[in-house]
């Protein structure tokens, strides 16, 4: 099943653990996954049920821009990081 | 000097890719006939110049423009409250903080921050209109940087931020906007079981991207509602969209027509005279055109940001790096969102420590609000990263290069934000500088140094559109969304040139406006060459298949038949003797008219794996210990790029960043009075690296493709800044034997390290 990193400003409590696997093959149902066992997660990464402006999902090491439609396996890592912008 | 070959690993080799054609806006550039935002001229037009506050941090008690109702010279005069009403909401925060930055409602948070504008036949009387406008300002305390900000100082910026989220030791959390804290493995055990530990704290000064053009905007708001924009940008669609924001209209309502660019490294995403340009057209009905003068440029847009960084680094005798810890005050300017959070990412994102803790706040100052400038955010941290790994090598005896190789990141070590680096140019970065002809030349003269330094940027990808129209004559029209930067068209053309067997100079790239082209995302994040490539890549695929498909209608065989070899269309392999079941790309294009109509092909895409970029530079400074002037004798860069698409561009990327990355080191900075008025904001006193200042910059391609780019492009942009000023700062110690913690290097901080020294 994937794991979701769950990095300090996405923990609501410092005993939270760092990582936390759920069932779930798109980053929409991962989401409501973590959110029946840490009710909460879900705001903090969503607005009008959308990923939040200056949030980027990161899946097995790389940007994915489908939104709560990008698609998971049962092995990946996904990451929830601040979106950056380059300049040149 | 003579070198080999200044690519190395390259591997696959291309008929267009990899070549060196001259680029396809070259011609008009040298001309004179390139078309820049301030070219622009139509019937009525008439311009724009905004009143800008003198203070840094003042209320604003009132504004009166009285005396310029009913003066005849003057057609538009605009204030906040020409701007739409907001509704309530927490999103509204982000919008204030736009809005006031474009022109301010309640406060004033940095000198040249905008309070009005006016409009009027000529530039010259709507300069002297301004002075006609009356504010009653309150003035406040200033405070303009991240340290005073946070430890020294408790003026409050906004009343609305309050991070809780702090570390003890802060004094005055209420200017920080945001905290972003990574964390990997047990940094307190992890420093127990070093040998050495070094820890310093570094400041650095705000630095401007220093592009030749300063920004400019002409509008146009016609009575059916519609707004076009044109001026130099990055960004197009992001312009578009946070102007609609601004004004609270849909982005339909709105087309943004880019012009070529004089400069941007970033900094030019962010609207400034746009909206304000608008409202003016709005009232007048005429087309406004706003042309910032330079002082307006450096004091009022988006510089890079100073900063506070203070950084523990440890390792054991053996030279392994078992801890790592830093704390980074960027400086956001006057409104929220500095790039600290790439700071935070790319500080110890080279290396491959096994425990270490970043803390990262984005604090307000009394500044123009920072915009992105190359690889931003990390500059600074590998200033501070680059010269404490310098000193532990020292300390544990080590050469410094055979200690980054020892810990350098590579494919699959987890980056300091968590994910892990997929295949990555580390370790080839690191060889072809161990081999290289500088790094191996003895350096014995008195007071010259050579220091060395790595770096990582992440790079970005993005949406991008792409569209190839075929001429009769064999020709392509390519029509992209991404404004040309660096020589872009020409690297995006020979990718669909690659795909469809025609040479570089058969493709036609135009850059278009936003109603014609396709969502794409800014020139940013070295983004174009692989997102835009990758677009006209999938158009030129969609195209091919479309071509071969009338080959079929015209042969009369099924299409799975045809292939398409070396510019030929062939009725295949049984027919490939026989010359009447040949045909060229031309000898097909002429056909089309009869045989269907024209052709497009067409391409969108999301744009994602983009690979990320590993570089190291080694340089050679000479030191008068008299004066305290550095002299740059020598300077090679070497930088994984994946696949160099047009080589020359490449290069230029790579040396440009070099220089800017020279200058940030060197001289560059906003010399603030305590008032927080900037005091050398032209460019005389604000002192940029003229070639005079610089040696020839060497590069060195490494190419490590990226699998997740058909030809395995990165990006190339950005991270050749971020390592000159550790690399210069490792050379001067190398050279008179002090360690500089202060950027800029100038004179008189390097004469003040040799004193200190001497103490």
């Amino acid at each position: 099943m994937p794991v979701v990193f769950l990095t300090p400003n996405l923990k609501k409590l410092e005993s939270q653990p760092t990582k936390i696997i759920v069932d779930g093959l798109s980053i929409k149902s991962v989401i409501d996954n973590v959110e029946k066992i840490y009710p909460g997660f879900k705001d903090k990464l969503l607005a009008n049920n959308r990923i939040k402006r200056g949030i980027s999902i990161v899946v097995d090491g790389e940007v994915r821009r489908s939104g709560l439609l990008s698609r998971v396996s049962e092995t990946s890592e996904i990451h929830f990081l601040s979106a950056i912008s380059g300049g040149a | 000097m003579n070198y080999e070959s200044n690519i190395v690993l390259s591997e696959n080799q291309y008929k267009v890719v990899g070549t060196r054609p001259v680029r396809h806006d070259g011609v008009d550039k040298v001309t004179g006939r390139a078309l820049y935002g301030a070219d622009i001229h139509m019937p009525q037009l008439i311009y724009g110049k905004i009143l800008r506050s003198p203070h840094a941090h003042a209320r604003i008690l009132s504004i009166n423009v009285d005396k310029l109702i009913d003066n005849p010279l003057i057609e538009a005069v605009v204030t906040c409250s020409d701007l739409p009403e907001m509704e309530p909401g927490q999103e509204n925060a982000s919008l204030k903080y736009l809005r006031d930055n474009v022109i301010a409602s309640d406060k004033v948070l940095y000198k040249g921050q905008p309070v009005a504008a006016v409009a009027a036949k000529s530039s010259h009387d709507a300069e002297e209109a301004l002075t006609l406008i009356e504010v009653e300002y309150e003035i406040l305390n200033p405070v303009t940087t991240a340290y005073e900000s946070i430890y020294e100082n408790t003026t409050v910026i906004h009343e609305d931020l309050n991070t809780t989220e702090t570390y003890a030791s802060i004094r005055n959390p209420r200017n920080i906007a945001s905290h972003i804290q990574h964390s990997i493995g047990d940094v307190y055990k992890g420093f127990e079981e070093c040998d050495v530990t070094v820890e310093k704290e570094f400041h650095t000064k705000t630095v401007h991207q220093g592009y030749i053009e300063p920004h400019n905007a002409t509008a146009f708001w016609n009575k059916d509602g519609r707004l076009t924009i044109w001026r130099s940008t990055q960004g197009p669609f992001e312009v578009r969209e946070t102007t609609a924001r601004i004004l609270n209209i849909d982005v339909s309502s709105i087309k943004v027509v880019p012009l070529e660019i004089g400069g941007g490294f970033g900094g030019k995403f962010d609207p400034y005279g746009d909206p304000v340009a608008a409202l003016l057209s709005k009232k007048s009905g005429k087309p406004v055109k706003i042309v910032m003068s330079r002082s307006e440029d450096l004091e009022s847009t988006g510089p890079t940001p100073g900063s506070y960084i203070k950084i523990r680094i440890g390792a054991n005798t053996d030279g392994r790096i078992l801890a790592a810890e830093a704390l980074l005050a960027y400086e956001a300017g006057a409104y929220p969102g500095s790039p600290v959070d790439s700071g935070a990412l790319c500080i110890f994102a080279a290396y491959d420590i096994p425990n270490l803790e970043i803390n990262g706040y984005d604090v307000v100052v009394n500044k123009p609000k920072t915009a992105a400038y190359r690889a931003p955010g990390a500059t600074n941290a590998a200033f501070a990263t680059e010269t404490v790994i310098d000193e532990i090598a020292e300390k544990l005896n080590i050469d410094s290069l055979d200690l980054r190789i020892k810990n350098a990141a590579k494919e699959g070590t987890r980056r300091p934000d968590g994910p892990i680096h997929p295949k990555i140019g580390s370790l080839e970065v690191l060889k072809a500088m161990k081999e290289h002809h500088h790094f191996n030349t003895p350096i014995n003269k008195p007071n010259e140094g050579r220091g060395i330094a790595i770096g990582y940027w992440m790079n970005g990808g993005g949406p991008a559109s792409c569209t190839l129209q075929v001429n009769y004559d064999g020709t392509i029209n390519l029509n992209e969304g991404s404004p040309d930067i660096g020589g872009t068209r020409t690297s995006v053309a020979m990718q669909a040139a690659e795909v469809l067997g025609l040479q570089a100079e058969d493709i036609f790239p135009s850059v278009l406006d936003t109603d014609a082209i396709g969502y794409t995302s800014g020139t940013g994040g070295s983004s174009v060459t692989f997102k835009t490539g990758r677009a006209a890549y999938d158009a030129a695929l969609d195209l091919k298949r479309k071509l071969m498909s009338r080959a079929a209608r015209i042969w009369d065989v099924d299409i799975t038949l045809v292939a398409y070899q070396n510019g030929e269309f062939i009725a295949g392999i049984d027919h490939a003797s026989n010359p009447e079941q040949h045909m060229t790309f031309r000898e097909l294009a002429e056909q089309l008219e009869d045989t269907g109509g024209p052709i497009t092909g067409s391409a969108n895409t999301n744009g994602e794996g983009e690979g990320g970029a590993f570089a190291g530079c080694i340089v050679d400074a000479k030191v008068d210990p008299e004066t305290g002037k550095v002299d740059i004798t020598r300077f090679t860069i070497i930088q994984d790029v994946g696949k160099a698409i047009h080589p020359s561009y490449v290069e230029g990327q790579m040396q440009g960043g070099s220089v800017q990355g020279i200058g940030w080191a060197m001289n560059e900075e906003y010399i603030m009075d305590n008032k927080g008025h900037m005091m050398n904001s032209n460019l005389l006193d604000y002192r940029m690296p003229t070639s005079l200042d610089i040696p020839m910059i060497d590069t060195v391609i490494v190419e490590v493709p990226n699998p997740r780019h058909p030809y395995g492009v990165r990006g190339v942009g950005e991270v050749s800044i971020i390592m000159p000023p550790a690399a210069i700062a490792n050379a001067i110690y190398q050279a008179v034997g002090i360690r500089l913690n202060n950027l800029p290097m100038n004179p008189e901080t390097v004469m003040k390290g040799i004193w200190s020294s001497q103490e």
